[in-house]
């Protein structure tokens, strides 16, 4: 099992830091909310995907899964 | 390629600009929306980008590198442009690209998530009574002294755990740091010197006397081998500093302002304060504080919007001027504290977007609502045109905001 990520749209601000850092993960929408790509947890590892949680400002993104550590 | 404007439009960061710089970001916006003009220290050519799709387009890219150290052409680097040269915050966070970015970031970011501010809501809202009480007892007071800059140093001086005396000075020094006169610019390395001198002085004190405050808490995590090297959180506590305070007292003093001319947007919040929240972000795109980001250098040719930009060019991203394009807002030169507007730029987009984001907001929705209420007849002392903006490229303040109230009780 892989690491799993999630973007709470109802915390996202839009900000489009996690775009920014991993596009293969994450996208913005139209209306300017990021949402995790379609097996887009494939382009990176747990600490990777970690590290971009905490740099979120909304704390919109969650990781679970092996090595994800609690986020 | 255009370094002017038309002839009756004040061109890019001249007096006449500082006091209205809508027509010329219109014009701008229209005509040429990636431009290029000599920035005046040093002359250095500079574009200038104003259209909302390019603004964000600069700040998700990384070929736009913020360390302009690294990446900037010669001119650049020796006008002295380079934010902070010669200082620790040289590598600050604001300025550097990754991987050495996230590593600050996260930790930084780790205290001032939406859900950690909420644990200073009860000091924005002691700060904010307290400097309400002390302008209802001067009755005629100045928004951007006695009350926008009390709330803003008072709340970070409490969340960092610094001692009030302090602020005055370092207002001074945060002025001396961003100059738009170039003759002014001999001042900078000094400002940005004192203050991390006194981010220093302030983590040594905590060092010997840790209390229940961020500075602290910063130090704890660096010792817990955070991957953080002392010159690193002197940068830190020193980049909330220079990030937190004039930023917030800008958007006070504007949105104040932004009030007063508009009397019935003033009148519905103070009927409705559950729209504080939507007045907020309204008041944040109309006239945030930061008019521009920090620079950006390319770090290869790229072509932006039709323009060529060599490497090594420094961009400035014009948040204020995205923020009123009519191609991204409805009737964006009008406030409308109700509006549900698509996200405004007022606190940057991508890697380097406000940290103090839900810090500010918090501020915001309680100091801008708390102050009509407080002084309903609240009015301007002196003539409209007497009321005038800071000049300064980036950020955009009033030097002072003069006002009345009807419960006056003059000494
Ligand atoms: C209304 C008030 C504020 C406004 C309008 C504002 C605006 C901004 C903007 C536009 C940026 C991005 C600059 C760029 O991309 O070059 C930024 C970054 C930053 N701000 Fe704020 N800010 C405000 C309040 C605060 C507060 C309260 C703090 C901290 C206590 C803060 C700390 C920072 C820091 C550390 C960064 C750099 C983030 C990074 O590079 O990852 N700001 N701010
Ligand atoms: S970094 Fe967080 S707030 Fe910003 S777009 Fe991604 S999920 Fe949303």
């Amino acid at each position: 099992m892989r690491a799993a990520v999630r973007v709470d749209r109802t915390l996202c601000y839009g900000t489009g830091l996690c775009e920014a850092m991993a596009p293969a993960v994450f996208s913005l929408t139209d209306e300017g909310y990021a949402v995790a790509r379609p097996a887009g947890d494939r382009a990176a590892g747990p600490e990777r995907l970690r590290e971009i949680a905490e740099c979120c400002p909304a704390g919109a993104i969650t990781v679970t899964g092996p090595g994800a550590g609690t986020t | 390629m255009t370094s002017t404007v038309a002839p009756d439009i004040p061109a890019l960061f001249t007096p006449a600009y500082y006091q209205d710089p809508f027509p010329t970001l219109a014009w701008l916006r229209d005509h040429a929306p990636v431009h290029e003009f000599p920035f005046p220290v040093g002359d250095v050519r500079t574009w200038m980008v104003t259209r909302y799709e390019d603004v964000r387009a600069v700040l998700a890219d990384s070929r736009f590198s913020a360390e302009g150290a690294t990446w900037g052409n010669a001119e650049f680097r020796a006008a002295g442009l380079v934010s902070a040269a010669g200082t620790i915050l040289e590598r600050g966070i604001a300025v550097i690209d990754p991987p050495d970015h996230p590593r600050l970031r996260r930790l930084a970011m780790s205290a001032f998530t939406t859900r950690r501010v909420e644990q200073w809501r009860g000091t924005v809202h002691a700060v904010v009574e307290r400097a309400l009480d002390d302008c209802e007892r001067r009755g005629a007071f100045d928004v951007m002294d006695d009350y926008a800059g009390e709330v803003s140093a008072g709340v970070l001086g409490a969340i960092l755990g610094f001692r009030i005396e302090r602020h005055r000075e370092l207002v001074t020094a945060l002025n001396e740091a961003f100059p738009s006169d170039p003759a002014l610019m001999d001042r900078v390395p000094a400002a940005f010197g004192r203050i991390c001198a006194y981010a220093a002085e302030l983590i040594d004190d905590k060092r010997s006397r840790p209390a229940d405050d961020l500075t602290s808490a910063l130090i704890d995590a660096t010792d817990e081998g955070t991957r953080l090297d002392g010159d690193e959180l002197t940068g830190l506590v020193a980049a909330f500093i220079m990030g937190g305070s004039d930023t917030v007292r800008g958007f006070i003093g504007n949105a104040a302002l932004a009030l007063l001319d508009n009397p019935g947007q003033g009148d519905r919040l103070r009927a409705q304060p559950e729209l504080a929240r939507s007045a907020v972000e309204e008041l944040l795109r109309y006239e945030g504080a930061l008019s521009t980001a920090l620079f950006r250098v390319t770090t290869e040719p790229v072509e932006l919007a039709g323009a060529r930009l060599p490497a090594g060019a420094p961009v400035i991203a014009g948040l204020l001027a995205a923020n009123r394009d009519p191609r991204r807002f409805t009737e964006p030169d009008r406030l409308n504290i109700t509006a549900e507007s698509p996200r405004h730029v007022a606190f940057g987009h991508g890697l380097h977007n406000c940290i103090g984001a839900a810090l500010a907001r918090m501020e915001g929705e309680i100091a801008i609502p708390a102050l009509v209420a407080r002084f309903p007849t609240l009015a301007l002392a002196v003539p409209r045109d007497r009321v005038r903006y800071i000049e300064n490229w980036a950020i955009r303040r009033l030097t002072s905001l003069p006002v009345t109230t009807s419960t006056s009780r003059h000494a």
